[in-house]
């Protein structure tokens, strides 16, 4: 990822977090969703790459080979 | 005034008549049929425009209501897509399986009563078995029977459901069932339903066949089985609390596998369930709302879905590969591929401007808590897969080294027509609502929604991006609940083939053996003695003569020396 990509990135979040401030219903989490996506991805590669690996991961021939 | 003619029948003649035209005008010839059924469809209004009696029994072959228009458009949109995107193919057997299933699918949407939905409904399973089947590898055999093998279970209990419907009511218009019945019939015709949507467990038909069509193939299998389900089920159980956490279920479990899955194809036939799981939470929640939500989920479903399977296949066709694990690079080869795809990935991931954003709000804002949050992590798995793995190990990543082939004009022309309705309800959710069955008094762009949908994927794409390294994996694949009739198949064989085999085999060995010794003992008496087995052998089974000749020899002298003393 290109510096500039990064920054503009930043700068979406950073007016996701003013409009929050600036809602005028008031309801608007500043930063609750931001940590939601992040942890919510690690889980579901936790899930998936850790524990999915383990139990249902198996080689691609492995109904055509019993 | 046109004849009130059933957009299924319009199919239906398509796939009688295209065999009959010269091989070259076949694939714009299709076109003629789902042109024709949006024409028909907007000219007719409201209503019953086909009713035929027999045996007694009032059928509604084609009944036009708020609810299936918009299932009807949407279907003839996804076919006239389908038909644009394959114009540069020649195979009858897909041409005409195509039109079939369509026209089943359509049979199946305008129906008024159980019995003619019952027909189509095996139309469509007999027919997308064909499309499944011209993926021409032995693979895609398999799975179009092991599809047809479920979807023929679907369609009995369905069948069974209608019988006992008619017992129970002596009617079998098509109607909603109260929330809660206790009538057999219906749940019995909600589990045949809920086979067709793919609701695990009875779900891996899906990925299994999906992924073995031919690219075409699977533009016309991912747009209607699953969709025409929810149509059913949203005229027929809308408020059900049991469809909404089989929604929730299905939204979470697809998306659990669509980040799992290795093949390009896969994630997006696991992720078709997911979706599928959002319009039955929607319907499942029940009221206006709810079901204008689960509806309009369907809508916008129907349409960036198969422009994403429109973008996979563009890969397919360019290298021949769905792999991510061969795949790589490819996006600067396929820069127009790539961003009408990402068109229909921000739209499936609800961004907003795009046309999930409107639909996935309707569903947040009536949904519970407990619910919501987990719809929320199902909407985290959809960009992570959909959105951002697949993208990124396709057409980013690194170098795979593939020769990429042209792509026919005629796919980005299909992928264009998709992606403007895409940007449409994004832009203008009214454009949307309009074709929904209740009237909407709904804003979606709050700052709430809006901020809710732009820090959600952009925190996911942070987690993905400090781990892409690493998400990649190996190609491999992942166990579902198929594995119940694809593993034990071959121990069921073993034992009821191989078993017996081994025991008729025994047995005729063991009866040889008695019969040789039979033959052996009526030639020679000594024989059976004789160790080991073998025939009569006169130089090793003769005895010696000097024996004989030594005792007869003795035999004379004794009686000499008897004779002489």
């Amino acid at each position: 990822m290109k510096t500039w990509q990064a920054v503009a990135l930043g700068a979406v979040f950073a007016g996701t977090v003013v409009a929050s401030f600036l809602d005028p219903a008031g309801e608007t989490p500043a930063l609750f969703y931001a940590f939601f996506g992040f942890f919510g991805c690690l889980f579901l590669l936790f899930l998936t790459k850790v524990v999915g690996k383990k139990v249902l991961v198996r080689k691609e021939n492995y109904y055509d080979a019993p | 005034m046109l004849p009130e003619i059933p957009p299924a029948f319009l199919f239906l003649l398509g796939a009688v008549l295209l065999p009959l035209c010269p091989k070259k005008f076949r694939p714009t010839l299709f076109l003629l049929f789902p042109l024709a059924s949006i024409v028909w469809i907007l000219a007719l209004g409201e209503g019953r425009h086909l009713t035929h009696s027999a045996a007694g029994m009032e059928l509604i072959l084609f009944e036009i209501n708020p609810l299936n228009r918009g299932f009807g458009l949407a279907f003839s949109l996804a076919a006239l897509a389908g038909g644009i995107y394959a114009l540069h193919m020649q195979d009858l057997r897909q041409q005409v399986a195509a039109l079939a299933y369509v026209g089943g699918s359509l049979g199946v949407t305008f129906a008024g009563d159980f019995f003619t939905l019952l027909i189509f409904w095996e139309v469509m399973a007999v027919s997308s078995t064909f499309l499944v089947w011209g993926g021409g590898t032995r693979e895609a055999q398999a799975a179009g029977f092991r599809y047809l093998m479920v979807h023929l279970f679907g369609g009995g209990l369905l069948l069974v459901g209608v019988v006992l419907l008619y017992r129970e009511a002596g009617t079998l218009e098509l109607g909603a069932f109260a929330v809660g019945s206790q009538s057999t019939a219906a749940w019995i015709i909600l589990l045949g339903v809920l086979v067709n949507a793919a609701a695990p467990p009875l779900h891996a038909w899906l990925p299994d066949s999906y992924t073995k069509a031919t690219a075409t193939g699977a533009i016309f299998l991912n747009a209607f089985t699953t969709k025409v389900a929810v149509y059913v089920i949203a005229q027929c159980f809308p408020g059900w609390p049991l469809i909404l956490w089989v929604g929730v279920a299905m939204a979470l479990y697809g998306v659990y596998y669509a980040v799992l899955a290795n093949d390009m194809r896969l994630i997006l036939s696991y992720h078709i369930i997911s979706q599928v799981g959002y319009m039955l939470v929607g319907i499942g929640m029940g009221g206006e709302l709810g079901v204008n939500a689960g509806v309009a989920h369907a809508y916008n479903n129907i349409i960036y879905k198969t422009l994403l399977f429109m973008g996979t296949g563009a890969v397919l066709y360019a290298v021949g590969r769905t792999k991510l694990t061969d795949l790589g690079g490819l996006g600067r080869q396929m820069k127009w591929v790539v961003a009408l795809y990402l068109i229909g990935a921000f739209s499936i991931s609800g961004f907003p401007l795009f046309s999930g954003f409107a639909s996935k709000a309707m569903i947040l804002h009536e949904i519970g808590t407990v619910e919501g949050y987990l719809l929320l992590v199902a909407a985290v798995g959809t960009f992570l897969s959909v959105g951002l793995k697949l993208t990124y190990y396709t057409w980013f990543y690194r170098e795979s080294g593939l020769v990429v082939r042209k792509i026919p004009g005629n796919m980005y022309v299909a992928m264009g027509l998709l992606a403007i309705p895409c940007l449409l309800f994004g832009v203008w959710p009214h454009a949307l609502f309009l074709t929904l069955p209740f009237a909407v008094e709904f804003q979606p762009y709050s700052v709430y929604m809006v901020v809710e949908a732009i820090q959600l994927p952009l925190f996911t794409f942070l987690g993905f991006w400090l781990f892409r390294k690493k998400i990649l994996g190996e190609a491999k694949i992942a166990l579902d609940t198929d594995w119940f009739y694809r593993r034990p198949s071959s121990w069921v064989q073993s034992v009821s083939v191989g078993g017996v085999n081994a025991a008729f085999a025994g047995m005729e060995g063991q009866l040889l053996r008695v019969v040789e010794a039979t033959i052996a003992l009526a030639r020679n008496p000594l024989a059976p003695w004789r160790r080991p087995w073998r025939d009569y052998d006169p130089d090793k089974d003769r005895s010696g003569l000097g024996l004989p000749m030594t005792l007869t020899l003795l035999a004379i002298v004794v009686t000499a020396a008897l004779v002489i003393f």
